[in-house]
């Protein structure tokens, strides 16, 4: 019983917030689902800032960071726009939304290793212009805007609509037809 | 860049493509429409990055094109793969080989990466017997070449991962009723047809399944479990007649049994054509940690006498029968250790048994003096544990990641052979054999990605295994994506398949020593693709060249040899003719695939060509020189369309597969005048599937296919071989017409309106 329960506790440090569609992929998508926001080139202003955001703490969150990152650098633009992409160690859900507005991000990619933290970085963000795209797509339905899942061993976009809206995302009904849309 | 230059120039001479279609709703569409593998690098990737030829089969697919199989998945669905269907089970190639009563040892069958080939013969089954409940199937990734730089053995031809879906995909309680019906082919100069009504085979599934997610500690988990089992009962088959005349013992007219005339084989076959395939599988994680279970059995009757399950068999007995019980566990964990390197641990463990029940009423096809006929039987067995860890490794530059580690595992196989009198008066003295062996087996692959459009992939495997000894497995990939949509693909590989622990202990005393000093078979290859993505159309033309070495192949004992084996009582003293198997058979192969997949109307209207020609030349070893091989089609392929109707209304599909001319197994060395072969075959079938409008959770899919062949290429009945009565061959007839309908229900989808 003693061993069950150890194993057991063991077990509960672990965390699965699976990254459904490869990160290279993630990044060659979001590259083009950028161009169907109506505020993207607005936002941008002539070139992209990308704010990674990682739980420092994570080892799993950092190494998707990194390679989001790495992903997104190689790519020639981003929506049509020159770009450049830039970790941030998450804080709190204030600290978040402060540093989007202090860079003028246009898009803030949420790694794993957060999923707890999702909803209240949802709400920091309502208002601030800025699309929010999670690695693993269960974070959408706590409030990110935009993430990746696989359904059938095919990548499909999730579109968290609501809070799209709240952040001042408008994406264009061809993107929209192609998503799975979450209440 | 002079490189990239190069490389688009040569690519948009050979491309069809259009060119610069910019559009980024294009471009968002075909990446949508890549797939998503997992099982040529143990990682999640792309198919268009990944380093081999592989087509994806959805659940949609599936669902839409009324399969119900693996094999049909394969034959329908698949590129480069394709399978012939014998009286035991079927047998499964991959562009233009295909390795004749191999069991499916020459590819490596995984369920959600988890090898499911025994250890004691590298066994898989690719049809019912592949033994996971079809409504759990995610995907299943195909993938062609030779696979052991992760895997090890068995990946010669291919490596098939049937991929189950994820609780969110399979969530709540269901259940599943289907039925259906089959009819063989009417042979007018065959016995005497039944009716209708007695003609009919059926069979039916019945399957339950259940997922959720939840939280176990705080930890997200989830569970998926499905259960099924299938029964089918046969047609009634009309089968021979075939004279054959006197035994060669007694100089009576050959007694085939209760159902059978004297000396004639053939007459209605209604009572030896059955299956059952009980399967089921459990997946379970939480956090990190991943656990799965796989239990099946795949208990069938061997209809009639042919080269891979019975050479010799009374007609219409249904105690002729095989059956395997499969069992398989994984458990496994990630462990993060820092932002640069995940580990990876894994145990797993998987339980075999093998059993052939083979009656005669002959005394010619008994050992002496068993002049009332015999019961063979045969018991294998396969035990083994394992363990694996590998480290990710994800450098800063380069995109660059290294995959290292080391899987190790040991097996204990044994198995018995047991022949006695038919009327239980006496028993040979059993053969039988027992090891204990292991492996151990380091691997890596490093993959580079310095930019977007060039990816390199390189690997090695090292087994070391007490069976044979060592075995390097290297492959090399090149990616290039010199244009928009564009990608070319270069794949060196090798593979091998180690002798297996009943090809080194199987021995019959009447027939066959054991072969204890056989080495591993090795197949090297080369391949290279062109792949050209616009919209929601992909294109693929590949070409590929293997040669294969040391085939198990069975070799007769030269008369020093055959005196030596009865002088150590390894045969019979009164023994003429015997074998070993021996790794004597070597291949020659190449040819090209070309694939074609797309969709229109939003999504509604889907379609695909698959289509693979291949030349392949085998030398038995046995001096008679390069051949054609048998049974394996050197031109197959299919093709499908469906269209969704939208609405409540159904969706429809209609999916074809077919084959060039096949030789027969006993093309060669039958002795048949002409030499026989199963002409070129087509196959069609057509599907209705949607929901029921009015029972939220309901659905339904109905299918009627028909094949134009009326024969597989393979000898059947008493005669194999020609002989003074006989001089042409018959061989194994196909079901004619099948038609099924089954019902799915879901109970939290019903719950849900």
């Amino acid at each position: 019983m003693g061993v069950a329960l150890g194993v057991l506790s063991w077990v509960r440090e672990g965390r699965t917030q699976t990254v459904e569609v490869p990160i290279r992929l993630q990044a060659e998508l979001l590259s083009k689902v950028v161009a169907y926001d109506r505020n993207y080139a607005e936002r941008a202003r002539g070139r992209a800032t990308v704010l990674v955001l990682v739980k420092a703490s994570d080892p799993e969150s950092a190494r998707v960071g990194e390679q989001i990152k790495a992903e997104l650098a190689v790519l020639d633009d981003l929506g049509g726009l020159p770009h450049v992409e830039e970790l941030v160690r998450y804080s709190t859900p204030a600290g978040v939304a402060e540093v989007v507005k202090s860079r003028g991000a246009a898009v803030l990619f949420v790694s794993v290793g957060l999923a707890d933290e999702m909803n209240a970085v949802a709400r920091a963000l309502v208002d601030v212009s800025i699309l929010s795209v999670a690695a693993a797509s269960s974070y959408v339905e706590r409030g990110a805007v935009l993430g990746f899942d696989a359904e059938s061993g095919r990548p499909k976009l999730v579109v968290n609509l609501e809070q799209a809206r709240r952040q001042k995302v408008a994406f264009k009904p061809e993107v929209l037809k192609l998503a799975r849309v979450v209440p | 860049m002079k490189l990239r230059s190069l490389v688009a120039g040569v690519g948009l001479v050979l491309t069809l493509a259009p060119r610069a279609r910019a559009q980024t709703s294009s471009d968002l569409d075909a990446l949508l429409n890549q797939s998503i593998v997992s099982t040529p690098s143990k990682g999640s990737e792309t198919d268009a990055t990944a380093p081999a030829t592989s087509s994806v089969i959805t659940a949609d697919e599936l669902r839409r094109y009324g399969i119900r199989t693996l094999d049909e998945a394969i034959d329908y669905l698949s590129l480069g793969m394709a399978t012939s269907t014998p009286s035991h089970a079927v047998e499964i190639g991959a562009r233009g080989v295909q390795i004749n009563g191999d069991y499916g040892n020459h590819v490596l069958l995984l369920v959600d990466g988890h090898a499911v080939n025994e250890p004691w013969n590298g066994t898989a089954y690719f049809d019912r017997g592949a033994g996971v409940p079809f409504e759990m199937i995610d995907h299943i990734e195909v993938i062609l070449g030779p696979g052991s730089v992760l895997y090890g053995a068995q990946a010669m031809l291919g490596v098939i991962n049937i991929v189950t879906k994820r609780a969110k995909d399979f969530s709540g309680a269901r259940i599943v009723a289907e039925g259906d019906a089959s009819l063989a082919p009417h042979d007018p100069g065959g016995p005497p047809a039944p009716s209708l009504g007695a003609a009919l085979g059926y069979g039916y599934r019945l399957g339950a399944g259940y997922g959720r997610e939840f939280s176990l500690g705080g930890a997200p988990s989830e569970l998926t479990l499905g259960l099924e089992y299938y029964a089918n009962q046969g047609p009634a088959w009309q089968l021979g007649p075939q004279a054959y005349g006197a035994d060669a013992v007694t100089g009576a007219p050959k007694d085939f049994g209760p159902n059978a005339t004297p000396g004639v084989w053939g007459g209605v076959l209604r009572h030896a054509d059955y299956l059952q395939a009980p399967a089921a599988y459990l997946r379970f994680a939480t956090g990190d940690f991943h656990a799965s279970v796989r239990a099946s059995a795949f208990r069938r009757s061997t209809i009639y006498p042919e080269s891979l399950a019975a050479y010799t068999a009374d007609f219409d007995d249904p105690t002729n029968r095989e059956i395997d019980r499969f069992v398989n566990v994984d458990l496994s964990q990630r462990v993060p250790l820092s932002s640069r390197v995940e580990l990876m641990v894994r145990g797993y463990g998987d339980l075999y048994d093998y059993q052939w029940f083979n009656h005669t009423s002959a005394a010619e096809d008994c050992p002496d003096g068993f002049t009332s006929g015999c019961d063979r039987f045969l018991h294998g067995v396969g035990r083994q544990l394992g363990a694996e860890a590998n480290a990710l490794v994800q450098w800063p530059i380069l995109r660059a990641t290294t995959l290292f580690g080391v899987d190790a595992r040991v097996r204990d196989a044994e198995d018995r052979l047991t022949i006695a009198d038919r009327l239980g008066s006496g028993t040979l003295t059993p053969t039988a054999a027992h090891r204990t062996d292991g492996l151990i087996a380091p691997y890596a692959a490093q993959t580079l990605s310095p930019t977007s459009w060039l990816d390199l992939n390189l690997g090695v495997r090292l087994d070391d295994d007490s069976r044979f000894g060592t075995k390097l497995s290297p492959r090399t990939a090149l990616g290039v994506a010199p244009w928009r949509g564009g990608r070319i693909k270069l794949i060196y590989a090798e593979a091998f398949r180690g002798p297996s622990a009943y090809e080194l202990t199987y021995a019959d005393p009447d027939s066959q020593i054991a072969a204890p000093s056989l080495g591993p078979e090795t197949v090297h290859s080369i391949e290279g693709s062109v792949e050209q993505r616009f919209g929601k159309h992909r294109v693929l033309f590949g070409v590929f060249r293997s040669t294969w070495s040391n085939l198990v192949g069975t070799l007769q004992l030269s008369q020093p040899e055959l005196d030596a084996a009865i002088a150590r009582g390894e045969l019979a003293p009164d023994t003429a003719i015997a074998y070993r198997y021996a790794n004597t058979v070597s291949v020659d192969n190449y040819g090209l695939n070309a694939a074609y997949e797309g969709a229109a109307v939003n999504g509604r209207l889907r379609f695909g060509l698959n289509f693979t020609s291949a030349i392949t030349h085998v030398d038995p070893g046995d001096g008679s020189g390069p051949q054609i091989p048998p049974v394996a089609p050197e031109a197959f392929g299919n093709a499908r369309v469906s269209y969704d109707l939208g609405g409540k209304l159904p969706t429809l599909g209609l999916a074809s597969h077919f084959s060039g001319r096949r030789l027969a197994d006993r093309y060669y060395d039958g002795g048949f005048t002409p030499p026989p072969s199963a002409p070129p075959s087509l196959s069609l079938r057509a599907t209705v599937s949607g929901a029921f409008p009015a029972v939220p959770g309901l659905t339904y899919r109905a299918g009627f296919d028909y094949s134009f062949a009326r024969v597989e290429p393979y000898a059947i009945g008493a005669n194999i071989y020609a002989n003074a009565n006989v001089s042409r061959a018959e061989l194994a007839p196909t079901r004619r017409a099948q038609a099924f309908v089954g019902f799915e229900y879901a109970f939290e989808h019903a719950a849900a309106y």
